[in-house]
């Protein structure tokens, strides 16, 4: 089964202290890709990149992906930013050339076409419009592959209901608290879980507690969350969130049982974000069990 | 006959008269949109070539056939075409407000994947109206090196872009036979330069012929050493300044490619400048007359000189 990354790469550096990390690959492209192959699964990564991210080297990346990827040279200079240690982030080149650079490095849905032909399988993180889901949608009809949709950010009722109209091409979703409770107007799992069953889709969902979640079928069926806690500082949620639900649809499509997927979704996500930061590995700790798996059946939603 | 390929932002002007008071109209507009009005004011058969929302049709379709002008060239990748927000002050001059929206248009930026299909042999020239990366003109320069046509660049709004005057001097170097930029963006962009004297000796430095442009002075054409300025033309009442700047540069452009002298340059663009501002917005009917008076204008003018 080979998989296809479309997001973002970008560079960024970590503080911690008076220590800075040298320049490490970002972006949910490259944590998704990263915990694809962690799966044991095959992917290629389809984004804009910069001159500069290529220069500066792509060894996470490795051979033959790299050559099978889809990189598309847009800018000159990338996107840079530095994590904070309260998590906030900087742009190394200024938030508005680096907002607008990040939109210089977005492939339309229109344009994937090309790239989307020989997989079985699509992550993306991006806003679609009606114009982007229904392109996204004929894509699927005639490649037959599978869509996992890591749902964005919404700011507004427009983009709230952009994201209602768009669920129905996505096969499987991803989510977190955050984003879920601002999306659905909630502050209540419960209703999280409520609005995700009735969606009927396989989904990812990272509680407010940093647990994963995978949800399957309808109410109150196929239920489960893994303890391995997401201890990773805030501005890391989404990226782990990102390996997770790449991870998991890597895994099913391979056809592990949704168990078997959430575990190694977990265990591939932590690797990805451990082995990013080093050196300062240490300094981050993980707060775990030794159990693989807590099945809970969920049945006071 | 070749044609001229135009690329850049397309997007519906949300126009705000002076103080807030009254949001007066949408109305068409968009870098690209004026540009290629320019093409066609001098029948040069123009092809926008942009990306743009699915409602570009209903807003942009009549006056697009109106004018005869081909949609073969547009994308329609987003369902809504950017909005920008325009504030007029008490003189006449406007002020484009930043939203949020402004980035998502930025996203329409052009990049080679939408310009690819439309380059060939039957080109003259590729005008961009855009803030774009040098990438986009190594890359287009490829096919410019192919095919033999020119390519023209006015850049637009930098976002703060901190390499702007490097990739200014890398382009115009190597990438682009014309280069359009306002003494506004030269104060902005480049060190140094503090007022027209400093701007016309920068744009002195550069490789190819510039069209500087001093908004209601008029503006330069500087090329093989030569800076001749043109005043802002009157022959028109003037009504709306917008989209001038774009106007102008793309008929230089145009002139240029059509081989005329600098005085015709830059007599065709304040002409096509003076037009525009005749009209509110875009130049909503372009007939022929049009062309033949400025033509009489500018032979006028040529037969003084």
């Amino acid at each position: 089964m080979k998989g296809a990354v479309y997001g973002t790469i970008f560079i960024e550096s970590i503080k911690s202290g008076a220590k800075q990390t040298a320049d490490l690959p970002g972006g949910d492209a490259y944590f998704a890709y990263q915990a694809i192959v962690e799966c044991g699964g095959q992917a290629k990564v389809i984004s804009g990149v910069s001159r500069e991210l290529l220069e500066t080297g792509l060894e996470w990346l490795e051979e033959p992906a790299r050559s099978n990827s889809d990189l598309l040279l847009r800018t000159d200079l990338g996107i840079r930013n530095v994590i904070e240690e309260d998590g906030t982030v900087s742009s190394s080149y200024g938030n508005t050339f680096t907002k607008y650079n990040t939109f210089l490095h977005r492939l339309f849905i229109e344009q994937l076409e090309p790239y989307v032909q020989d997989i079985d399988y699509l992550y993306l993180s991006d806003m679609l419009d009606h114009t982007a889901a229904e392109k996204l949608s004929y894509l699927k009809e005639r490649n037959k592959f599978r869509v996992m949709w890591q749902i964005p950010q919404v700011n507004n009722d427009s983009e709230r209901q952009l994201v209602f109209d768009s669920i129905p091409v996505a096969d499987a979703i991803a989510l977190s608290a955050e984003d879920a409770f601002m999306f659905l107007k909630t502050d209540t799992e419960s209703k999280v879980f409520d609005y995700i069953s009735s969606t009927g889709k396989k989904a990812y969902y990272l509680d407010k507690e940093g647990r994963s979640w995978i949800l399957s079928g309808i109410r109150k069926n196929c239920i489960q969350r893994n303890d391995m806690l997401c201890s990773h500082k805030e501005s890391e949620r989404r990226n782990y969130e990102a390996a997770c639900a790449a991870a998991l649809i890597c895994s099913c499509m391979n056809g592990k049982s949704d168990d078997d997927a959430l575990t190694a979704s977990v265990s591939a996500a932590d690797k990805v974000l451990r082995n990013r930061r080093f050196p300062l590995r240490t300094e981050f700790s993980m707060e775990s069990t030794t159990a693989p798996v807590n099945k809970q059946q969920v049945s006071n939603w | 006959m070749k044609r001229y390929l135009v690329t850049g932002l397309v997007n519906i002007d949300n126009i705000y008269t002076p103080n807030k008071q009254r949001k007066a109209s949408l109305r068409l507009g968009g870098g690209a949109l004026f540009a290629l009005s320019a093409f066609r004011l001098w029948s040069a058969n123009p092809l926008l070539v942009s990306y743009v929302g699915t409602d570009f049709d209903e807003f942009f379709g009549d006056w697009m056939k109106r004018n005869g002008c081909s949609t073969e060239g547009v994308l329609r990748v987003v369902d809504k075409t950017p909005r920008s927000h325009l504030e007029y002050q008490e003189n006449g001059t406007y002020v484009p407000r930043i939203r949020k929206s402004w980035f998502s248009g930025a996203r329409m930026t052009p990049n080679i994947q939408l310009l690819e299909p439309h380059l060939s042999g039957q080109l003259a020239g590729v005008h961009v109206v855009s803030h774009s990366d040098a990438v986009l003109f190594e890359q287009l320069d490829a096919y410019r090196r192919k095919y033999g046509f020119r390519v023209g660049f006015e850049i637009g709004n930098s976002f703060d872009d901190p390499h702007v005057s490097e990739m200014i001097s890398e382009v115009t170097d190597h990438y682009v036979d014309f280069f359009s930029l306002s003494l506004t963006e030269a104060k902005e962009y480049i060190s140094g330069i503090r007022d027209e004297r400093d701007g016309i000796e920068w744009c002195s430095s550069l490789r190819c012929p510039v069209y500087f442009r001093l908004g209601e002075d008029g503006a330069y054409v500087i090329k093989d050493g030569e800076a001749i300025r043109f005043p802002m033309i009157g022959d028109f009442n003037t009504v709306d300044p917008t989209g001038c700047g774009n106007v102008s540069t793309a008929a230089a452009f145009w002139a240029f490619c059509e081989n005329k002298t600098i005085e015709e340059i830059g007599t065709i663009a304040g002409i096509s400048a003076a037009l525009n501002a005749s009209y509110s917005g875009v130049i909503p009917n372009i007939e022929p007359w049009m062309s033949t008076q400025m033509q009489d204008y500018v032979n006028a003018e040529m037969c003084v000189i």
